[in-house]
């Protein structure tokens, strides 16, 4: 048995240790080293992942932890939100605040426990890696440690735990059913009302961390209290880990698919109505991420072949345009009372063409006109749903769309239809990054075939 | 591959379109006129394939299919004699509101040509899609410099008409990606293209209806078919100049060209089905169209509610299914198109001029403005179909087709022209007429400048041209093969034809 499959947890988890340590030895006025190899060193650790992505599968610990080019793909997506938010900390307002160390050995932490997740077989390794994340989360999310970030932290904590008590149980329910606790043995036993409600109960918490409706309402007051550049992270991350491991689940998901249908149809209805009534950013940003975790669940409904690469394609998508959104409100000031609106985005079309236009290209994609990629993902998952036949979950996907529409178009007014005052925060290097984000798009925009056979390539090595 | 000249004509707009950005903010009038010479050149090549386009041909001429996404996904283009028309139009159009906007858009003036360039690009991309999905991609892409037109360079309620706008619109479109989503998977065949689902046999009738209910959610919208139209005088008034004609001149027409283009071919007996229902909103919107024109004060959307009436008109004669029907709903477009647009252009100069759309603040302005008077009736008059002009052209064989049909048909639909020559004229007695109103205030308007005349001129030409030698357009404008089938001939018992 070769042990090389561990390395890239164990890379995560050493630069994890490596941080922490310099966290405790460092004194907290030389933070010049960390701004250059945090980056750096992240940087390296996703690039040396890639030449890994096309090769065989490879099963340790009986399935626990499975190397393939799911979970490589998973490790680079992870990476791309954890680097985001890394070059984004140094120019965010409020960085005084937040411990650069920690913030690091946490975000490298939280990205090895969400590898896991979508690197397991086993449901049991499966709900500690979650719990291991909702940790992360709740530190993360609550890292100002000003009132109002307890605040949002705490409430995400308890609710949280209530999930995955239900989440335990069902999995206590399974075993005893079945004396199996990983997917393959579940895929192959036939449906008894102890097994679904089992895996039913099971879901709860994956379903929760996923935010979707109506299990979601920590997700908007997380968002709103983390960090800007955190809160990149904490709505892009666990979507990746979780979703993939949604997939691998999905086989077994077969008799709770009316189930996870009509969550789709709560979650894409309610997340955009939600969002068009919001008036803080962050807020907004965080029901649209809701909205989109319904759209991600519906590709799980899909068959075989197309559900990977609807949901692959549109996760790839999800992350690159969501990172953009919040790439670009990190750029706004942040305070213990002030939180951006809708009003700070004002004459930033005039005074700031380039980061409203890469914004603006972000929304786009993210309301799903076309040609953005955003489209293309939505074509390829509304196509083969409604050659199934899901006209529900499709037709009520269609109107959460257009509905999206016009809570994303909200931000064009202030943008470009009235000018005063832009208040401006952020650095070169969050502009870089932004800027980045929009090319990854452009691409995706222009050459879909890219993405397409890329996923293509994924699923002919899992 | 002799296609190449579709893919010049598509893409250059796009091009041009990021060429404006690079051009001196500073230097208004230089970039403005780069722009026009820029957008003088899709006009030539449009104006060439028209010249070239065998006459009476139904068949899809200069055809390029270049590998896309998928393939069933090509990125395939061609014109037709559906699509010619619409393609002049909306090249000839650019240059003309280009010239128009010399002074009107106060600030980013860049952002403005650009859009103008995105929109002309979008609008031709719908017309020469061959594949469905492409088609709703140009489809969609139309709606954002539209928005941003509506938005940024509009009146005083912009924001709110331009959202309105979007929403509209949106709300009829995402329908139509559900439809054409949902054909894909029915034809069976793998593939978006339009001509494999109009040579494929026919969906079940209840199919059809489901479908075409969907297709035309999105058409009925950009008509406007009553009563979806209320986006319509909000947008309309609220534009920029050269976003309300290009709104009135091609916006609607897209409703036009995707009811012919894909609801008749592909949903027949659907269309029949719905055929009088249609006709009655068609029917009240001609109607109520121009009573509430005629009731208006702002001249703006006196011309905008005149379009919800003429659109109407030539959605009737669209209905009739019957080759006149056809070839007048089809000229009707273009002419509505040139005498509205036309409209609409002399309504943005007055109010350069005067800051005000309102008819009482002005009178006798023909006595300051003797040459912009004559063209302003020749548009008027064209717009209320006198003969001679080109509304009259377009409009015969609409009425035509309803007389043969049904008198009692023509006879409703004739009471909305009717009222049209009312409010068209009283707008000119009002406006033009009577006391000089600027003396009083103490400026006197100034006539035409060289500039204004030149937009304006081209369209008086073929407000004219087209009204005396319509031949110029019809014979390219033979039903194309997927709608001649549809068409159906009818005859007077006593066979006078």
């Amino acid at each position: 048995m070769s042990l090389l499959p561990l390395a890239a947890p164990a890379a995560l988890f050493l630069s994890a240790l490596l941080f922490l340590t310099e966290g405790a030895l460092a004194s907290r006025k030389a933070p010049s080293l960390r701004k250059i190899h945090l980056p750096l060193f992240s940087l390296l650790l996703l690039l040396s992942l890639v030449p890994l992505l096309f090769s065989a599968p490879e099963s340790l610990f009986h399935g626990q932890f499975l190397w393939d080019s799911l979970s490589r793909c998973s490790g680079l997506l992870l990476g791309f939100s954890a680097l985001s938010a890394m070059l984004l900390l140094p120019g965010y307002s409020r960085k005084s605040e937040v411990p650069g160390a920690e913030t690091a050995a946490l975000l490298f932490l939280g990205n090895l426990a969400l590898l896991l997740l979508s690197s397991t077989t086993h449901l049991l390794t499966a709900l500690l890696a979650l719990e291991a994340f909702s940790f992360i989360t709740v530190l993360l999310g609550g890292i100002l440690r000003d009132r109002r970030s307890s605040e949002g932290a705490m409430k995400t904590f308890f609710l949280g735990l209530t999930a995955s008590l239900f989440s335990l149980f069902g999995l206590a329910l399974l075993f005893g059913a079945t004396g199996k606790a990983d997917i393959a043995s579940l895929v192959s036993l036939s449906p008894s009302p102890l097994l679904k409600a089992g895996l039913l109960l099971f879901l709860f918490s994956f379903l929760f961390k996923f935010a979707m409706a109506p299990l979601h309402s920590w997700a908007p007051d997380l968002y709103q209290v983390a960090p800007a550049p955190l809160g990149a992270y904490l709505s892009t991350a666990p979507k990746v880990g979780i979703a993939l491991f949604l997939l691998r689940l999905s086989p077994a998901l077969t008799p709770l698919l009316p189930f996870l249908g009509a969550f789709v149809i709560v979650t894409v209805l309610w997340g955009n109505l939600c969002a068009l009534r919001q008036e803080d950013l962050r807020r907004l940003a965080a029901y649209s991420s809701v909205a989109h975790s319904g759209y991600m669940a519906l590709a799980l409904l899909l068959p075989s072949p197309f559900r990977g690469n609807a949901l692959l394609f549109y996760l790839t998508v999800y992350v690159i345009m969501n990172l953009s959104l919040f790439q670009a409100l990190s750029l706004l000031p942040e305070g213990p009372e002030l939180s951006p609106s809708l009003e700070n985005l004002k004459g930033w079309g005039k005074d700031e063409p380039w980061i409203a236009g890469f914004l603006a290209f972000a929304l786009l994609s993210l309301a799903g006109f076309p040609p953005t990629p955003g489209f293309l993902a939505k074509a390829i998952l509304f196509l083969p749903a409604l050659e199934k036949g899901l006209f529900l979950p499709v037709g009520a996907a269609l109107l959460g769309t257009l509905i999206s529409v016009a809570a994303y178009f909200r931000l064009f007014a202030p943008i470009y239809f009235s000018s005063g005052s832009t208040l401006k925060g952020g650095d070169r290097r969050g502009r870089a990054l932004l800027a980045l984000s929009s090319l990854l798009l452009l691409v995706l925009t222009l050459w879909p075939k890219g993405l397409t056979l890329l996923i293509k390539e994924v699923f002919s090595h899992v | 591959m002799r296609g190449h000249a579709l893919l010049f004509l598509l893409a250059f707009p796009f091009f041009a379109a990021a060429l404006v950005l690079l051009f001196p903010q500073k230097r208004r009038s230089l970039t403005i006129l780069l722009s026009f010479l820029l957008s003088l050149l899709p006009f030539g090549a449009a104006l060439r394939l028209f010249f070239l386009f065998p006459e009476g041909s139904t068949a899809p001429f200069r055809e390029i299919s270049l590998p896309w996404l998928d393939p069933g996904v090509p990125f395939h283009l061609a014109v037709d004699s559906l699509s010619l028309p619409l393609i002049l139009l909306t090249t000839l159009l650019l240059p003309i509101t280009l010239l128009a906007s010399w002074k009107n858009p106060g600030e980013g003036i860049k952002g403005f040509l650009s859009s103008l360039f995105l929109l002309e690009g979008a609008l031709l991309g719908v017309f020469l899609s061959q594949n469905a999905l492409l088609f709703y991609l140009f489809w969609e892409t139309v709606l954002i410099p539209m928005y941003f037109l509506i938005g940024k360079w509009g009146g005083e309620r912009r924001t709110g008409a331009a959202r309105k706008f979007l929403l509209y619109t949106m709300a009829g479109s995402v329908p139509l990606l559900a439809g054409i989503l949902w054909s894909f998977s029915l034809y069976g065949r793998g593939s978006f293209e339009i001509a494999l689902w109009t040579s494929a046999p026919l969906l079940p009738a209840a199919l059809q209806k489901i479908l075409f209910l969907l297709f035309l959610s999105a058409f009925a919208v950009k008509l406007p078919l009553f009563p979806f139209h209320t986006w319509l005088p909000d947008a309309h008034t609220e534009a920029p100049t050269a976003g309300s004609v290009f709104l009135a001149a091609v916006l609607l027409k897209m409703g036009v060209y995707g009811f012919l283009r894909l609801a008749v071919p592909l949903f027949p007996e659907a269309v029949l089905s719905f055929r009088p229902a249609l006709i009655a909103l068609a029917l009240i919107g001609v109607v109520y169209g121009a009573l509430t024109a005629f009731a208006q004060e702002d001249m703006k959307r006196l011309v905008a509610y005149s379009s919800v009436s003429h659109m109407g008109l030539i959605f009737l004669g669209l209905l009739t299914l019957t080759p006149e029907g056809y070839v007048g709903g089809l000229l009707q477009s273009v002419n509505h198109g040139l005498s509205t647009g036309a409209l609409f252009l002399c309504v943005g100069l007055l109010y350069e001029r005067t800051h005000t759309r309102l008819q009482r603040e002005y009178g006798g302005t023909a006595k300051a403005m003797p040459a912009f008077n004559l063209l302003f009736l020749v548009f008027l008059l064209s717009s209320a179909g006198l003969p001679g002009l080109n509304g009259f052209t377009g409009e015969f064989p609409i009425f035509w087709a309803l007389f043969l049909k049904s008198p009692w048909l023509a006879g409703a639909a004739l009471t909305g022209t009717v009222v049209g020559a009312v409010y068209l004229l009283s707008l000119y007695k009002r406006v033009m007429t009577g006391p000089e109103k600027s003396l009083e205030s103490g400026t006197r308007l100034l006539d035409l400048s060289p500039r204004e005349l030149l937009l304006l001129l081209p369209l008086l030409l073929l407000v004219v041209w087209i009204g005396l030698y319509p031949s110029l357009l019809t014979k390219k404008m033979a039903p194309p093969s997927y709608i001649a089938p549809f068409l159906k001939e009818y005859r007077l018992p006593g066979g006078i034809r």
